[in-house]
């Protein structure tokens, strides 16, 4: 990380294993996995706690015309996650979600981040940085294990 | 498996990528000046049919290497000492605007037919002074209701220095470049100055060129075709035919820049742009709604017809050459066009209850430059003397291994505690970017191609940006000291033309590691200082909410498969052209090559459909632009849930991702003539994923499928439609 980054390292927190979470999604070929989210980030004004579920939706995208190797398309979508305020019982929001491309893996380590706000307030939006660590089921692209730790940049 | 050989790579190794690079120059050379044909080189083994390079050492970058078992790759664009971030970013350079009266001759509604002489090399004779296709088709449509108000002019011609720089901004708002300096053409100051053979910008100059337009001022852009009339004259690639396309102006097709209606060397094209609100026969149509409105010069606002939400912002023009807009763009036929309004009038600090007071300038009336800054990215490669490069692994794409920010190599901004907007266009061949903040703090994305979104999204890593789309976004640097320096990053990985690699995490992008030499910094930020004035912009939380099409039926549902595999069914020398690039329509027998003499749609005039596009393989992704109207994109993947909110206003250019569906609706209305769908990563649509559709039944003069225009320099002439598919009419 930069210099100029304001690594806050305060809230590292969580979790998690997931055997048996994962569901299939509404498309036969994306894979739904609900992480939970629980985790306490010291923002500028106030701490804020978060709970809720984040949500991977993971496919395998197969090039069966050239033959070059599988890409996994990877949504993080955190709008099962809320957050509020611990001074003043504002509820804070995250947005996204985030959209990744990344060659299919057995093991890989999906680091995203998600602006973090109070209300509508846009321009007053910090930083969190989510971190899955994954295990992958490379034939149908469940994610079959993943542990989540967060960081306020 | 890198494109370009890593900068420690043996000297061995880089003289045989040389020499391999060579060998392709001579290919692209030959092919872009007509001496050879695709066709020709499947013949001789150089191409394969599936279009890809042979896998003969010297010729195709991937084969192994005679020192070992590792691709040849391209050898490293060199930097000549070069450091990033030590020169500074130069905002566009504004094209005047002038009375009609200053053209001479004056602009006519059909094209303009007077006689000139035309060089032996282009076959001698006579031919006409307008390139545009003659007679009443190709009148401009609605010329006398619109008549334009304000001349731009501006030439394409080979590399020279600029002496007339015009930024619209202060020398304090541009990183203290001095306007009156002259200008010289390259990339930066320790790179060697292009020659005019290698580069043909507008002018023939940098910085790129910027119209600023606004709604009930038509605008008669004529371009001036002063390139070399000697084909063989292109330094390598490039065409010197042009056809330049207002992306995605929502004009009649005369004024598109349709890939068929190319002009030569020594003509003129006049276009047409009347910036008219979509919807204009029938929506306030008296133009009664203050919302659908135009600044008028003095803080008030002029009411046009149209349908106020269909109001656009940032749009941009280029080269549409048949075969050739890749190499063409890449060579510098590539501007922007920022569209005022009355809801985003460029200014921040008129109240009048409709102006949405975005980041701008308060200075003038419309159009503050001041805090609202065009962008343009793209991947450049050059050779050993420095010199511009553009070569063909296969058809699959073509990256660059420098990054440019309006044209210059990694430059640094020098911006003041405040909210800017930044109207960020990925002007790449087939790079797709997907940027961040080097410090991961959050950014306000406000539009999506040439549209305001419905709502502003807050995002700290902006989705992907195909080739060809336009993000607009808001950084509010106020939040950072006095002499913070804050990157630009790319985070988008590629390893060839085909498709994002791997999308990295931030701390992946800046680690160094990637081996693709365009991930990372590209652009620093340096704050240097408090604004003089309040910050008065905003971002409301409501921009434009997008058109109501609920009370419009659905006329037609169409579909579009974008794969490999094409077929050419038609041999038209001129209008065909072969790849194997293609697209399936409506479930057809074959994925088609390219013919712009072949009608693949043609939507009745005042109807809506639902078009759906569908990526037909997962090895690459497509950015397809479907040309004039705008569309609601209704579902990702056939699940409404699955657009993000960024996706979810009006949009030109359409991600399938790999393997992706995207379905989406839109109307077509107010003008005619034919157009075209296809590919931005132009190497896709040059090789030859590209069709046209026509509104063809807008009323008279237009006929039922339009006659196909075959441009020559002694003057064009038209055929039958060679082709129309079953389900197209």
């Amino acid at each position: 990380m930069t210099s100029n980054r304001f690594c806050n390292r305060c809230a590292a927190v969580l979790l998690a294993v997931l055997a048996g979470m994962a569901s299939l999604a509404s498309s036969a070929d994306v894979v739904s996995t609900m992480v939970p989210f629980v985790t306490i980030l010291k923002g500028s004004t106030e701490t804020v706690s978060f709970t809720g579920t984040a949500r991977l939706d993971t496919q395998v995208i197969l090039d069966n015309v050239l033959g070059n190797a599988p890409v996994m398309e990877i949504v993080v979508d955190m709008s099962g996650v809320t957050g509020v305020g611990t001074s003043t019982g504002s509820t804070y929001s995250i947005s996204g979600p985030a959209i990744l491309h990344r060659p299919l893996s057995a093991n890989d380590l999906i680091r995203v981040t998600f602006p973090f706000y109070r209300g509508s307030d846009l321009f007053g939006a910090e930083t969190v940085e989510a971190t899955f660590n994954c295990k992958f089921d490379t034939a149908t692209g469940a994610v079959t294990a993943v542990k989540l730790t967060t960081l306020k940049m | 498996m890198p494109f370009f050989l890593d900068r420690k790579a043996s000297p061995n190794r880089v003289r045989e990528a040389e020499d391999a690079r060579r060998n392709r120059q001579e290919i692209v050379k030959a092919l872009s000046q007509g001496r050879v044909s695709r066709r020709d080189l499947i013949k001789w083994g150089v191409f394969t049919a599936g279009g890809m390079l042979a896998w003969k050492h010297g010729l195709n970058p991937f084969v192994g290497s005679a020192y070992a078992e590792i691709p040849t790759g391209l050898p490293a664009s060199p930097l000549f000492g070069v450091l990033p971030f030590t020169t500074p970013m130069p905002r566009f350079d504004v094209l005047a605007r002038n009375p009609l009266a200053s053209l001479t001759p004056a602009p006519t509604a059909q094209a303009n037919q007077a006689q000139r002489d035309v060089p032996a090399v282009l076959g001698g004779g006579t031919g006409p002074i307008e390139g545009r296709p003659p007679g009443p088709i190709w009148a401009h449509q609605g010329f006398d209701v619109f008549p334009p108000k304000v001349a731009v002019q501006a030439t394409q011609e080979g590399a020279t220095t600029n002496g007339v720089y015009n930024p619209m901004v202060p020398s304090s708002l541009n990183s203290g470049i001095d306007p009156t300096q002259p200008i010289p053409l390259r990339f930066h100051p320790g790179l060697p100055t292009q020659s005019p053979l290698a580069v043909w910008t507008f002018n023939g100059t940098i910085p790129p060129k910027l119209v600023m337009g606004r709604y009930g001022e038509p605008i008669l852009f004529r371009h001036h075709n002063r390139l070399p009339e000697d084909e063989s004259q292109n330094g390598g690639f490039g065409r010197h035919t042009i056809s330049t396309h207002e992306h995605n102006g929502h004009h009649g097709a005369e004024n598109d820049g349709f890939t068929g209606a190319y002009f030569y060397p020594g003509q003129f094209y006049d276009y047409h742009w009347p910036i008219v609100l979509a919807g204009f026969r029938t929506i306030n149509p008296d133009a009664t709604d203050r919302r659908a409105g135009s600044p008028d010069g003095s803080g008030g606002i002029v009411k046009v017809a149209g349908n106020w939400r269909e109001t656009m912002s940032t749009h941009w023009f280029h080269d549409h050459m048949f075969s050739f807009t890749s190499q063409n763009v890449y060579k510098g036929n590539a501007a922007m066009f920022n569209i005022y309004s009355a809801l985003d009038r460029g200014n921040e600090a008129i109240d009048d209850g409709v102006n949405l007071r975005l980041p701008s300038g308060t200075a003038n009336d419309w159009g503050n430059l001041d805090y609202d800054v065009n962008l343009m990215l793209a991947d450049k490669a050059w050779d050993a003397n420095g010199q511009l490069a553009f070569d063909i692994f296969d058809f699959d794409g073509f990256i660059g291994d420098r990054m440019t920010v309006n044209l210059i190599y990694k430059p640094y901004f020098e911006v003041e505690r405040r909210k800017y907007r930044f109207r960020i266009l990925n002007a790449s061949v087939s790079r797709f970017f997907k940027l961040a903040l080097s410090d991961g703090s959050p950014m306000i994305q406000i539009a999506n191609d040439g549209n305001l979104l419905p709502s502003p999204v807050v995002l700290t890593e902006l989705d992907e940006q195909g080739i060809a789309e336009r993000y607009d976004i808001v950084i509010d640097f106020s939040r950072y000291p006095v002499n913070t320096r804050v990157h630009f990053v790319n985070l988008a990985e590629h390893e060839d033309g085909k498709r994002v690699a791997k999308d990295l995490s931030l701390a992946e992008a800046l680690s160094g590691t990637s081996s693709d030499p365009c991930v990372g910094r590209f652009l620093e930020f340096r704050v240097v200082r408090d604004p003089a004035k309040p910050d008065v912009s905003r971002v409301p939380d409501v921009l434009i909410p997008n058109p109501d099409l609920s009370a419009v039926p659905v006329a037609r549902h169409r579909t579009f498969e974008f794969g490999r595999g094409a077929t050419q069914t038609t041999n038209d020398p001129v209008s065909a052209f072969f790849g194997p690039w293609g697209i399936r329509t409506d479930s057809g027998a074959n994925t088609l090559a390219a013919d712009f003499g072949r009608v693949s749609a043609a939507p009745r005039a005042g109807t809506r459909e639902i078009w759906t596009l569908v990526n037909g393989g997962g090895g690459w992704d497509h950015p397809i632009h479907i040309h004039f109207e705008e569309g609601q994109v209704l579902a990702r993947d056939g699940l409404a849930s699955n657009v993000p909110p960024w996706e979810r206003g009006r949009k030109d250019v359409y991600r399938l991702r790999p393997g992706g569906s995207i379905t989406i609706t839109l109307q077509f209305r107010d003008w005619g003539g034919m157009f075209m769908e296809h590919c931005h990563n132009t190497v896709h649509e040059d090789n030859a994923m590209l069709l046209r559709w026509e509104i063809d039944d807008g009323g008279a003069p237009f006929l039922r499928p339009l006659p196909t225009p075959i441009p020559t320099p002694q003057g064009v002439t038209f055929r039958d439609a060679d082709d129309v598919l079953p389900t197209a009419l």
